[in-house]
């Protein structure tokens, strides 16, 4: 597949040693990105198949895995997020699918996604403190630390 | 209407019908479903937060829990992952066996789903004949396994043990007497009027609104795209397994209109698809021999750095693994892409101003399953 | 019935009993035997349900309690009898405790009303057929009750449902029985079963000249007892157990018994409407046949009779519960649209035609 069409959207590829290559671009260009790669007729990605979201301790990776079911490809779109101010466009107008994995990794990660405006904890309860799929996640909710209170209760 | 003609009604997360613990908030106006809201989270458990402080070994069995009615595929899309990240061949024999399982246990996920769809539709007798028949294919499964639903089986780069000739004699006999079995299923479901009119043209999907939602599976297919990740080729995510499946000879079933009926009837012609599958891995199986047992040492295996997706088509739909390795003994990320999941998502376009009893089956042929949604 | 009032007083006299106790006592005699009947009837059923289906998806059913499991819903009852009664803080409780006696009462009071040999009816009206689907009709009204006063929304949908069902499929049940009385020229049960009597074995049943209105009246018989595949009241696909939702214990075992005794009542009015009642599928009684004493054999045709009709309701009973075991559940508005645009079309066909088929042929 030929991604040289994607120049004017600031793109580089990212291709590392086993490992798939991934398309980087900058969020506040992924939208557009996404509607050209789902309209444009020698690509049509048109299904999501989910977004990956990583955390790289520095930052916070995303990987969008587009698929074709006419070729039968899929291409993954790959955005770095800060980790301090985890901001991100919502994708849910070009794919509904989206809504839901941008609440699970909302709920999970804590990153926010503008424009999507029903944006909710999916599997954490609505009080929930703190985002568990980040790597720095402490378990900080008296109610639920029976684990730290047995073993305090082992050491004495 | 104001608010004050509608009635709001819980249903789940504990209900007869909802397969698990989803919760829907409806909102009827007489029998007629306004709006839905799908609530899920009650059967989180982590899986993925849990790859990250156990080794690979570690996580494998846990892997089966993802969706318990079809394990297989999930073992294999993780221990696929690691394969290609680790860069171990799978020799011939046990990608024969693993195809052979996973189309078998698809067989058996799909007679679950029968059973009880029609048990939701009220019809009680099928549950207790698809779980008969199902119940064959779970002892050939323990006799293998040791195990009727977590498996556990599958190790990277082979197989835990080789599969015994005895084993093979026993599934051709099944083979053959399963399709008089779904051709029974098929005379007593199929041309019932009641069930044509309680599920034709009712949670009508289109293609359009499937691809927007990422359904995949076997709802994609009724709706008439002919996608399957068995015939499609992927260069990034290129599954080693994928290289068996061109060897065999198979059809992948569609229909037209993506309603209720389609859909089952799209599973009912995919579960002789895999018995046509099943019964050609047998037949290499019985003449060729081969070495299954992995070559690498199993536990505190170093995976090197990267990262891979691997893609399966389960019974549910697309299952898709991520996997990201550091170079340690314990994977990095794991995240876990189900069908179900997308499944549940757009139960609430397919039931805007369907009727209450629609729900069942329309909810019901989606094939949905909890512990996938929430893993 | 005097024969047997005389053998009581003489019994009480043996006692040294004054005789008004047995004048008093001796009306409510029937409806004691009548009521224990009935549910020993409804134990053997719920088993007989169970091992049935059991039969038809390849599995042995309660095998567990007594040879057979025979005893295994007296179990069930003992079960259900020890548990708590409890009725939910939102509930209506007075209503709430009532609707179950309003749907089992009026069940045990129709039972009276079957004409079970040609003798010994416990109640026998020129109306009976009228009084039967009038009182039939009550048990509703508990539905109707118990889903209200549950304060539970499952309760309410599935008695909404009850309710719409029973009225809808109580017309052309009506025009069907309608037909019949038309045949028999009587309003009277046991007068309907001496009109089934023919030179020929079997020949004279109703259900020959109505056969359309037979098959009308069990299907709508089957809906007006909520059996499958018209559930809808209680689909706990959908509605977790609709409008028993809320009841346990003893209450939850008197909607239990009022179904399974109404199913009973039910294929035995369509029995005694259209099989012949009580008359033998022979043309003569076997008794009379095989004993010579003329007293005894007379007593024996009435148990024959009895014998005759509940085989007859047992063959009706199986047919639903294949039924049962065959068919998926109806959407609620096919339900509605099946009752009021082909089964009433039906049976007012089924009118017309029992009526030109009495005026030409049964006349002459």
């Amino acid at each position: 597949m030929n991604f040289d069409v994607l120049e004017k959207f600031n793109v580089e590829i990212i291709k590392k040693e086993n490992s798939f290559d991934k398309i980087r671009v900058e969020a506040s260009k992924l939208c557009d990105l996404l509607n050209f790669l789902k309209n444009n007729a020698e690509f049509d990605f048109d299904r999501l198949n989910t977004i990956i979201a990583i955390d790289l301790i520095d930052n916070f990776e995303l990987i969008y895995d587009l698929h074709s079911t006419q070729i039968g490809q899929h291409t993954q779109i790959s955005i770095i997020v800060d980790r301090n101010s985890p901001k991100v466009p919502s994708i849910t107008e070009i794919f509904k699918s989206a809504y839901f994995d941008e609440c699970e990794i909302f709920d999970l990660f804590g990153i926010e996604f503008t424009n999507n405006k029903n944006l909710k904890r999916l599997f954490m309860p609505k009080g929930w403190i703190g985002h568990p799929l980040r790597k720095d996640y402490k378990q900080t909710d008296e109610r639920l630390s029976w684990n730290e209170k047995e073993e305090v209760n082992g050491k004495q | 209407m104001t608010t004050k003609n509608k009635l709001k009604i819980n249903i789940g997360p504990q209900h007869p019908s909802t397969h698990g613990v989803l919760r829907l908030v409806l909102e009827l106006e007489g029998e007629i479903i306004k709006s839905c809201e799908p609530v899920i989270g009650y059967l989180h458990r982590g899986m993925e937060k849990m790859a990250e402080s156990h080794t690979y070994l570690q996580y494998l069995p846990i892997v089966d829990r993802i969706d318990y009615l079809s394990g297989f595929f999930n073992s294999f899309a993780y221990c696929n992952a690691v394969e290609n990240l680790t860069q171990i061949e799978v020799s011939k024999r046990s990608q024969y066996i693993r195809v052979l399982t996973m189309e078998m246990n698809r067989l058996s996920s799909h007679l679950l789903w029968l059973g009880t769809f029609l048990l939701d539709m009220g019809a009680t007798s099928p549950l207790f004949y698809t779980f008969r028949d199902r119940e064959v294919i779970l002892s050939l499964f323990e006799e293998l396994t040791g195990q009727r639903l977590m498996y556990n089986y599958y190790t990277f780069g082979g197989l835990r043990h080789d599969v015994s000739s005895d084993w093979l004699d026993k599934i051709t006999d099944f083979v053959k007497i399963m399709p008089k079995k779904i051709q029974d299923y098929e005379n007593i479901i199929t041309n019932n009027p009641i069930f044509t009119t309680r599920t034709k043209n009712i949670g009508i999907m289109s293609k359009n609104s499937a691809l927007q939602y990422s359904i995949t599976g076997p709802n994609l297919r009724a709706t008439g795209i002919n996608v399957d990740s068995r015939k499609t080729i992927h260069p990034f995510a290129c599954s080693p397994i994928q290289l068996i499946y061109p060897e065999l000879d198979f059809q992948i079933p569609t229909a037209q209109n993506g309603d209720s009926f389609d859909r089952y009837k799209v599973r009912v012609e995919e579960m002789k698809a895999c018995l046509k599958l099943i019964s050609q891995c047998v037949d290499w199986l019985k003449s060729n021999s081969g070495e299954v047992i992995s070559p690498i040492k199993q536990p505190l295996l170093k995976v090197p750095e990267g990262e891979f997706i691997s893609n399966v088509e389960a019974p549910r739909g697309v299952c898709s693994c991520y996997v990201k390795s550091d170079g340690s003994t314990k994977p990095y990320r794991v995240k876990w892409r189900t069908g179900s999941f997308y499944a549940v998502q757009i139960l609430p376009k397919l039931l805007e101003n369907a009727f209450y009893p629609d729900l069942m089956a329309i909810f019901g042929s989606l094939d949905v399953i909890l512990p996938e949604v929430d893993r | 019935m005097e024969y047997l009032y005389f053998l009581y007083i003489e019994l009480l006299h043996k006692y040294n009993l004054p005789e008004f106790i047995g004048m008093t006592t001796f009306p409510l005699l029937p409806f004691c035997v009548v009521a224990v009947a009935l549910i020993l009837v409804v134990l053997f059923l719920v088993l007989m349900e169970r091992k049935v289906l059991a039969f038809f998806t390849q599995r042995k059913g309660p095998n567990r309690v007594g040879p057979w499991g025979l005893f295994q819903t007296i179990a069930d009852a003992i079960k259900l009898l020890c548990k708590e009664n409890i009725t939910p803080t939102g509930a209506e409780k007075f209503m709430f405790n009532l609707a179950p006696l309003l749907a089992f009462v009026p069940v045990m009071v129709i039972w009276g009303l079957i004409p079970f040999s040609s003798e010994f009816d416990f109640m026998s009206y020129s109306v009976s057929a009228l009084l039967f689907m009038t009182i039939a009709s009550i048990p509703i009204l508990g539905i109707l009750l118990a889903g209200y006063a549950s304060n539970n929304k499952y309760s309410l949908i599935g008695s909404f449902r009850a309710v719409a069902q029973a009225i809808s499929y109580e017309l052309p049940l009506v025009f069907v029985l309608v037909s019949v009385v038309v045949l028999a020229s009587s309003l009277n049960l046991r007068q309907i079963v001496l009109a089934q009597i023919s030179v020929y074995p079997f020949c004279g049943w109703f259900i020959f000249p109505a056969f359309l209105g037979f098959l009308i009246f069990f299907i709508c018989a089957t809906a007006e007892l909520n059996r499958c595949p018209f559930d809808l009241p209680e689909a706990e696909s959908e509605l977790v157990s609709g409008y028993n939702t809320e009841y346990s214990g003893m209450k939850f075992a008197f909607f239990f018994l009022a179904e399974y005794a109404m199913m009973f009542i039910m294929c035995a009015f369509m029995a005694t409407l259209f099989l012949g009642g009580f008359l033998s599928p022979f043309g003569f009684y076997l008794s009379e046949k095989f004993i010579n004493n003329t007293f005894w054999a007379q007593i024996s045709v009435y148990f024959e009779q009895v014998f005759w009709l509940f085989l007859k309701t047992f063959f009706l009973i199986f047919c639903m519960m294949l039924v049962r075991a065959t068919l998926p559940r109806l959407k609620s508005n096919q339900l509605m649209g099946f009752a009021w645009k082909v089964l009433l079309p039906l049976s007012f066909l089924n009118l017309f035609f029992i009526c030109c088929y009495k005026y030409f042929i049964y006349a002459k």
